[in-house]
């Protein structure tokens, strides 16, 4: 298709969302209700997951290192903890250290430790698994160093944390898809009225002698100008509700010790998100109902 | 040139017969009226005219496509050899004169130059030049019909189809608008025009061609077979002027049908009913000269 062709059939797309506002408004107003759903489910799993990353950060694997091992072996221990797959982050946790800890933690009581010097406790390293699925593994994998006195951990929260954190993912991408599709049909059907109010047009159109692609193009830059000017819309109203449900939704999240995601954090993300589904949905629904009218009425000019 | 060799249609799912061993041969620059009752076959003609429906058996050719083989992706560029002339004018409501007429250029990818300068020569051949801005619920019948034409016209087809353009027409109006179709011809362009308005016929007297049961049943090179008087006007160029006809008849079925009754379902075996022979005055919306100065030349 010729260039100067081009601009002026984008230029009629533009002008159509103008003549048919009515129609227009109401595929932007299902375009925007369907992207809204979609945003507060993701919003709803970002919280999920940064609550879960919270609670994941608490499940520390303790290596403790034995008594006898020397200054250099226990070096060599973080250092080779540090190279091993799966690991997020290694700490290493002086018996000092530790005692003061467990002398704050004692509180009245720490005069029971009196007399007791720090000796008592060994040295260790705190580990951070990134992996959680891998945990176990990962545990194993740490046992069979040299100079590990011990290995405490908590493989029965890491393996909660991670069948939470997957079924909370499976169930948002599966409310996404269904929430796609149905907008998709929405939206192929809202546009299918658009089509059908324009069949005059489309009529006049096969008369003069336009090819198929011809009459799809302005459908299809309607479709994603639509798309567009919803992803907005969208991301405009969907910071309006997160801010007002925050509100209550903020002491929920401090009670459980985590604090709500900030929706300006992820304005990029979402835009991103809502643009392409938006784009892909107006067109693709846009491309549906043409098809199906172009081959309904195949090469028919006389349409009533 | 138009060639229709022992051409059948049955529409299947309805299983109608709509034409039956139909053979017609149009040379180029030819002026054809098709004439005929309601479904008589003349909307299946020109649907296969315009590659809407294929015969189901027989050839078509026309302007040199043969349409039995026409692949679906060249049919748009077989139709840009046509221009076609709706009973209902077809103007997009939210375009304006100029852009309806502009519009069947831009489809077929010309330049916004070459729109510039034949719009308005179109609109002055059809006497609209005023009306450029205007929008078709803002003209008249006859207007928007002229409209039409210029939109046909628009892209120098060799060959316009005309489906009764003057169904919706005042008798004046379609006199004007087949004065224009005939100068169109005059040009060289072949013209099929398709009518009801046996008074039409007989006043531009050209080639005759009735179909009946979807069958050719007679083809005149001329109108004088037909018996009824043509329209005259005491004179045309007059701002208001007065329209006679001597005739006394009326075709009854065609004039409900102007007031959007479909059907008539109990009538005489005549279709024909008396009109008072008094003349009636007729006084178009506007004055214009059919035929501007650079169409002349």
């Amino acid at each position: 298709m010729r260039g100067f062709r081009l601009g002026y059939l984008t230029r009629e797309g533009f002008k159509n969302i103008w003549v048919n506002r009515f129609l227009s408004v109401a595929t932007i107003l299902v375009l925007v209700a369907c992207l809204i759903i979609v945003g507060t489910g993701s919003l709803i799993f970002l919280n999920i997951n940064s609550l879960l990353d919270l609670i994941e950060g608490q499940n520390v694997v303790m290596v403790y290192v034995e008594d006898e091992a020397t200054d250099y072996e226990t070096e060599s221990l973080g250092l080779q903890l540090q190279n091993m797959n799966n690991i997020k982050n290694v700490e290493f946790v002086p018996r000092e250290d530790a005692f003061e800890s467990q002398k704050e933690q004692f509180g009245d009581k720490a005069a029971l430790l009196e007399g007791l010097s720090p000796e008592i406790l060994p040295d260790a390293y705190k580990v951070v698994v990134d992996d959680l699925s891998m945990f176990d593994s990962t545990v194993k994998e740490i046992r069979k160093l040299e100079c590990v006195l011990q290995v405490r951990e908590n493989s029965d929260l890491a393996s909660k944390v991670e069948t939470i954190r997957n079924a909370v993912s499976y169930i948002s991408l599966g409310i996404i898809a269904i929430l796609f599709f149905v907008s998709m049909f929405i939206v192929s059907n809202t546009i299918r009225i658009t089509i059908y109010n324009r069949r005059l047009e489309i009529s006049i159109m096969k008369a003069v002698g336009a090819t198929n692609s011809f009459i799809r193009w302005p459908f299809l830059v309607e479709g994603m100008l639509l798309g567009v000017i919803s992803a907005i819309v969208s991301l405009v109203l969907e910071y309006i509700v997160y801010s007002v449900a925050l509100i209550w939704f903020a002491d929920l999240m401090s009670t459980l010790g985590g604090t709500p995601v900030e929706f300006l954090d992820y304005i990029w993300f979402f835009l991103a998100v809502f643009g392409f589904i938006g784009v892909v949905i107006g067109t693709t629904g846009s491309l549906i109902s043409l098809n199906k009218y172009l081959k309904e009425h195949n090469n028919v000019v006389e349409n009533d | 040139m138009i060639e229709f060799r022992n051409v059948s249609k049955v529409y299947e799912d309805t299983n109608t017969k709509a034409l039956s061993d139909l053979n017609i041969r149009i040379e180029d620059g030819e002026f054809v009226f098709v004439v005929g009752a309601s479904g008589a076959g003349k909307s299946t003609f020109l649907k296969l005219m315009m590659r809407e429906e294929v015969p189901t058996s027989g050839r078509v050719n026309i302007n040199g496509y043969d349409l039995n083989s026409l692949r679906k992706k060249d049919i748009p560029y077989f139709r840009r050899t046509l221009g076609i002339v709706f009973q209902d004018f077809r103007l997009i409501p939210s375009m304006n004169v100029y852009d309806n007429i502009a519009y069947a250029m831009r489809v077929i990818g010309s330049r916004e130059a070459e729109i510039r300068k034949r719009v308005p020569y179109l609109l002055g051949l059809v006497g609209l030049n005023s009306k450029a801005r205007s929008f078709p619920n803002q003209l008249s019948g006859g207007e928007q019909q002229r409209v039409a034409l210029a939109r046909a016209l628009a892209n120098n087809a060799s060959m316009i189809i005309a489906d009764e353009p003057t169904g919706n027409i005042d008798p004046r109006m379609s006199y004007d608008i087949v004065n224009l179709l005939n100068h169109i011809n005059s040009d060289g362009t072949t013209v099929i025009m398709v009518t009801h308005d046996y008074h039409l016929v007989k006043t531009f007297n050209h080639r005759v061609i009735t179909i009946q049961n979807g069958k050719v049943l007679s083809d005149y090179p001329d109108a004088s077979h037909i018996d009824v008087e043509p329209y005259r006007f005491d004179n045309p160029e007059d701002e208001v002027g007065t329209y006679y006809s001597d005739d006394t008849t009326v075709d009854f079925d065609y004039l409900m049908k102007t007031y959007g009754v479909e059907t008539i379902e109990a009538k005489d075996e005549n279709p024909f009913v008396d009109i008072p022979t008094e003349p009636k005055n007729f006084r178009p919306t506007e004055t214009y000269s059919i035929f501007n100065e650079e169409d002349e030349q």
